[in-house]
C-alpha cells in the first residue's frame, strides 16, 4: 500500500516543475514581475532570499531543502518584494499558484510548511521593527 | 449566549458560505474580550494560535519605562501565535485588545484538525499573513526612507 509521504511526493512531482540553478543565481529578484512560477520547493541545496529596504539595509532568511519559499507575492500583488538567491548548487520545483492550492488542499504539512515559512518571516520583521528607535 | 451574525465581519474574513462553521468553532473555541486586556504576554509559553474574529488588536512590545509601545495592528481574520505552535518558542509580543475583540483560540491538535477539514482556511490565513509582513516591510522601508507612516 502507497504510503502518505509516497503519495505526497508524486503530488509535488506531477504539479511542479524542475529547475536547476548554479551557486550564485538568481530565482527571482525584488521588482521583478511574477511569472507562472511562484512558490518553490527545495529538493537539494540552499536559498537565501532577502528584503532590501536600502543599499545595505536588508533582512535575510535562509531556506534548505524540503523548504518552501516564495509564497508571498502569491497573494500580494504583481512584483517580487524580495530576491531569492541560490547559496549552493540548487534543484528547485517552482509551483503555480493554482498548483500550490492543490497541495495545500491534499496535503496538510504543505500549509503548516508554508505558515512556519511565513511565520519566520514575519518574526524577523517584527525584530527589526522591535530595534528601530521609537 | 446570544451571537450576532454582524459580529464575525465575515466578508473580511472571507469565509462567505461558511457563516454556520464559524459559529459552531465559536461556540467551541470562542472567547470575548474587553478593551485594553493582554491577550498574550510576551515571554510567555503557550501553545495556541488566535483567529481575530472581531474587533482590533495591537501587537507591542513593554519598554523599560513601563509603557508598551506598538508595533502592528491585527484586525478580523489575522491569525496570531502560530510561531509558538510550529516551533515551540515563547511569545514574542504582547497582544492588547484595542475594542471589544472575539477570538477563536486554538489547541494545535484543534488547528490541525480544522486545516484537514477546511483546507481553504489556509488560503485565507496564509494571506493574512503575507498582508501583515508586506505592511512589516512597508514600516521598516518607510523608516529608513524618511517616511513617516501612521502604525
Amino acid at each position: 500500500m502507497e504510503s502518505k509521504e509516497s503519495k505526497g511526493m508524486k503530488l509535488f512531482e506531477e504539479l511542479g516543475h524542475p529547475v536547476s540553478l548554479k551557486q550564485g543565481d538568481y530565482v527571482y529578484k525584488q521588482n521583478q514581475l511574477l511569472d507562472d512560477l511562484r512558490v518553490w520547493y527545495i529538493l537539494s541545496g540552499e536559498v537565501v532570499v532577502r528584503r532590501k529596504y536600502t543599499a545595505i539595509k536588508v533582512d535575510e532568511l535562509n531556506y534548505k531543502q524540503g523548504d518552501l519559499f516564495g509564497i508571498l507575492e502569491v497573494y500580494l500583488g504583481k512584483s517580487r518584494i524580495t530576491e531569492a538567491q541560490a547559496m549552493t548548487d540548487v534543484q528547485l520545483l517552482g509551483f503555480n499558484k493554482v498548483g500550490v492550492e492543490k497541495l495545500m488542499s491534499a496535503e496538510l504539512s504543505v500549509s503548516l510548511s508554508i505558515i512556519r515559512s511565513l511565520s519566520q518571516i514575519l518574526r524577523k520583521v517584527n525584530h527589526h521593527i522591535k530595534s528601530l528607535p521609537a | 449566549m446570544k451571537v450576532e451574525n454582524h459580529d464575525y465581519d465575515l466578508i473580511k474574513l472571507g469565509f462567505e458560505g461558511e457563516q454556520a462553521i464559524t459559529q459552531q468553532l465559536f461556540f467551541k473555541y470562542g472567547k470575548t474580550y474587553e478593551p485594553k486586556k493582554i491577550i498574550v504576554r510576551e515571554g510567555d509559553s503557550g501553545k495556541e494560535v488566535y483567529i481575530i474574529i472581531s474587533g482590533m488588536v495591537l501587537v507591542t512590545e513593554r519598554q523599560h519605562s513601563g509603557q508598551y509601545r506598538v508595533l502592528n495592528r491585527l484586525g478580523p481574520g489575522e491569525i496570531f501565535g502560530e510561531m509558538a505552535l510550529l516551533e515551540n518558542e515563547l511569545r514574542s509580543a504582547t497582544l492588547i485588545s484595542a475594542t471589544d475583540v472575539k477570538l477563536l483560540i486554538l489547541a494545535p491538535e484543534q488547528f490541525e484538525q480544522i486545516f484537514q477539514t477546511h483546507p481553504r482556511w489556509a488560503f485565507k490565513i496564509i494571506g493574512a499573513l503575507c498582508r501583515r509582513i508586506q505592511s512589516a516591510f512597508t514600516q521598516i522601508t518607510n523608516y529608513y526612507t524618511g517616511k513617516s507612516e501612521p502604525i
